[in-house]
């Protein structure tokens, strides 16, 4: 293995014993109880000033909840900077005795057939320096439904085929329904040729790997035969409009502290995030296989975010679910436009809420539980949010004590300290980068990364309310009204979203952030300052999505070396395989006259405005 | 089924079979919150315990 499959970010955890897991799981705990108790507790005296009536209560009780969001996350990032600065040891090469037999799993549904394609011709090429490429089999599980996309997978599967090493077969298998989904896709091939395999390696449309880090991943498990599960943190890559910039900086930037704080105290109990990752098989087909929840959907019929389920399951088993933090050569593609990143939120969020249906299962691992419930407070979050801030507003009318001292000083010093924990993991993010100076290099020198920070993190403090906004949409629409996610295709590419569109779908935020300024204005002016955070987000909602939508303010900053990544600086090797792969796979296309299957399967526009459909729906009727 | 999926005339499209029988669906059973809030309190009581102790 060399020094670049080894990771530049977290290496081993100090945390490795189930003992010191198990301290740290109470240190967590404790503190943040703690934390929350404490915000609380502060927040309680600050509203008690005039005595406390029944919209307080609620208010009260919302931010103890919000207090715990805020809390353990600052508290598991504390614990990850702290593992960071004592790691020392080199992660463990492991052995490299006989691979076993090992499948590659590509599901795809509608998605560009020859991006998926080169992917896989360059996963195939990098397998292929390391030597041990013959004990890997590539499948490409379609379950595509168009048919036009599925001609062009026909055609560039068979231009693929003589590209391939020889040694490593590529195998294309399509279903003409998409039962069941991604999960039921999976279970098909496992319930097919799963015998086959000892290991499988599950990707996702837009993921690449490097072959060294197929193989160290393939021989871990191999080398233990505990491990249900091992996730390598996929990095979002590839990208240049100002919100993919602003995923893949943070990703690369603080994705480490909070590694390696989730590290800590997951261990064993690591959870699953549906690609990148090598499953035992056989131990995947005696236990993950997935119910169907009762009632119809939204909250019923197939699970949609399977893949935490499945952690779940396997974990039950007594496998083990490990996270390799120390790996890299791990990427995947993140969404372009402020659309395309709300349509997939809806899914994932339809996907979680599912899963407080399986909250209470018996047998499941505690971690399990709470690998659930995070999943289920991420979107719910976002209701409690507003249902704090109204509940706040409503006890402010009722007391009538509206320019007081309710609104100064100590709520001012309340809102600091809950603003810098929020802020905290981004600090110790930037004081790591202090021991790694090679990385800091990497990321254009600390004053670059600083700037983008900031920028960063004002761009995130106007988007929060937009975001919370969908979310509360999403969860309202899905819980109340019913309302269930269709299946629509994500889009990877980047594109650019007409004005006339965004109006349309950030028009009832735009109203909804003037209504507040109005409103929290003419309650008095100090409650206008204190809600501005909230209304400017959300008035300002069309042009924050043109600016994160743009493919060219975002090659502006990266002109400037703002919010830029290593792989930009030097793109990796696996990256390079693949630009080199689609180039041949298209002239070798042309050459068959088959042109046709190099354009983009579906039409840009029929695709946007079918998710704008799709989304619209949830985002009006609340 | 495999046989028409390899009427490709290159490369078979897929392998011979090789099934795997999947396990059954997950269980629906919930733990009683009875249950819930006696783990519950005996966790924290545990933890405040170790904590304590260290």
């Amino acid at each position: 293995m060399t020094d670049r499959v080894r990771t530049e970010a977290a290496s081993m955890s100090a945390f490795k014993t189930p003992q010191a897991i198990g301290h740290v799981r109470r240190l967590l705990m404790v503190g943040t109880l703690a934390c929350a108790a404490c915000l609380t507790w502060a927040y309680a005296r600050i509203i008690a000033v005039h005595g406390i009536n029944a919209a307080e209560v609620v208010a009260l009780a919302a931010f103890f909840i919000l207090a715990l969001w805020v809390s353990l996350p600052f508290c598991s990032c504390l614990v990850g900077f702290w593992n960071m600065t004592r790691r020392g040891s080199k992660p463990r090469s492991t052995p490299l005795d006989e691979l076993p037999q090992t499948a590659i799993l590509v599901p795809i549904y509608n998605e560009s057939p020859l991006a998926v394609f080169s992917a896989i011709a360059a996963m195939a090429r990098s397998l292929e320096r390391t030597g041990r490429h013959p004990r890997f089999e590539f499948f490409v599980l379609s379950d595509t439904q168009l048919e036009d996309v599925w001609r062009q997978e026909e055609a560039i599967w068979s231009e693929t085929s003589a590209l391939m090493p020889d040694g490593v077969p590529i195998y294309y298998r399509r279903r003409s329904k998409n039962h069941g989904r991604k999960a039921g896709n999976i279970a098909d091939f496992v319930r097919r040729w799963g015998g086959r395999y000892e290991l499988m390696i599950v990707l996702d449309a837009d993921s690449v790997m490097e072959g060294e880090t197929l193989v160290e991943m393939t021989a871990r498990a191999a080398a233990d035969e505990t491990i249900g599960i091992l996730q390598v943190p996929p990095k979002p890559v590839n990208r240049g409009s100002l919100l993919a910039r602003i995923l893949q900086f943070a990703a690369d930037v603080y994705g480490p502290v909070y590694l390696a704080g989730y590290q800590s105290w997951t261990g064993s109990d690591g959870n699953y995030f549906g690609h990148n990752a090598v499953i035992r098989t056989a131990a995947f087909a005696k236990h993950c296989t997935l119910p169907v929840l009762p009632g119809a959907p939204p909250l019923g019929g197939h699970i949609l975010s399977h893949d935490f389920v499945e952690a779940a399951l396997i974990r039950r088993a007594g496998y083990q679910v490990v996270t390799a933090d120390d790996l890299a050569g791990s990427y995947e593609e993140c969404p372009t436009t402020l659309l395309d990143y709300a349509v997939r939120d809806q899914r994932w969020c339809q996907g979680n809420l599912q899963h407080s249906r399986l909250l209470a299962v018996r047998g499941l691992r505690p971690a399990s539980r709470f690998h659930f419930l995070n999943g289920v407070l991420s979107y719910v979050s976002s209701v409690i949010w507003i249902l704090f801030m109204v509940a706040m507003a409503s006890g402010m009318l009722l007391e009538r004590h509206l320019s007081g001292t309710k609104l100064t000083g100590a709520p001012a010093l309340l809102f600091a300290v809950v603003f810098l924990m929020l802020l905290t993991p981004k600090f110790l993010s930037f004081l790591s980068l202090r021991s790694d100076p090679a990385r800091a290099s990497q990321l254009g020198g600390r004053v670059k990364v600083a700037m983008s920070m900031l920028l960063e993190t004002g761009i995130s403090i106007l988007l929060a309310p937009v975001l919370a906004y969908y979310h509360a949409s999403f969860v309202i629409s899905a819980t109340i009204f019913g309302r269930s996610v269709q299946w629509s295709t994500q889009s990877r590419d980047e594109r650019v979203i007409p004005v006339r569109e965004l109006v349309k779908l950030h028009l009832w935020q735009t109203l909804t952030g003037v209504a507040i300024l109005a409103v929290s204005f003419a309650i008095s002016p100090l409650t206008g300052l204190w809600c501005l955070p909230l209304s400017v987000g959300l008035m300002l909602s069309i042009p924050i999505a043109y600016a994160l939508g743009s493919r060219s303010l975002g090659d502006w900053l990266r002109a400037r070396g703002l919010l830029t990544i290593p792989e930009e600086i030097v793109r990796p090797e696996i990256l390079r395989l693949r630009d080199a792969a689609s180039e041949e796979i298209s002239a070798r296309l042309q050459a068959t006259d088959r042109t046709d299957a190099i354009q983009n399967e579906a039409d840009d526009d029929q695709l946007r405005t079918r998710q704008i459909d799709v989304l619209m729906p949830a985002v009006v009727s609340s | 089924m495999p046989a028409r999926e390899n009427h490709h005339p290159f490369r078979p499209r897929v392998p011979e079979p090789a099934p795997l029988a999947l396990g059954e669906p997950m269980r629906l059973e919930a733990v009683s919150w009875l249950q819930w809030a006696e783990q519950g309190m005996l966790l924290l009581a545990l933890s405040l315990t170790r904590i304590a102790a260290r």
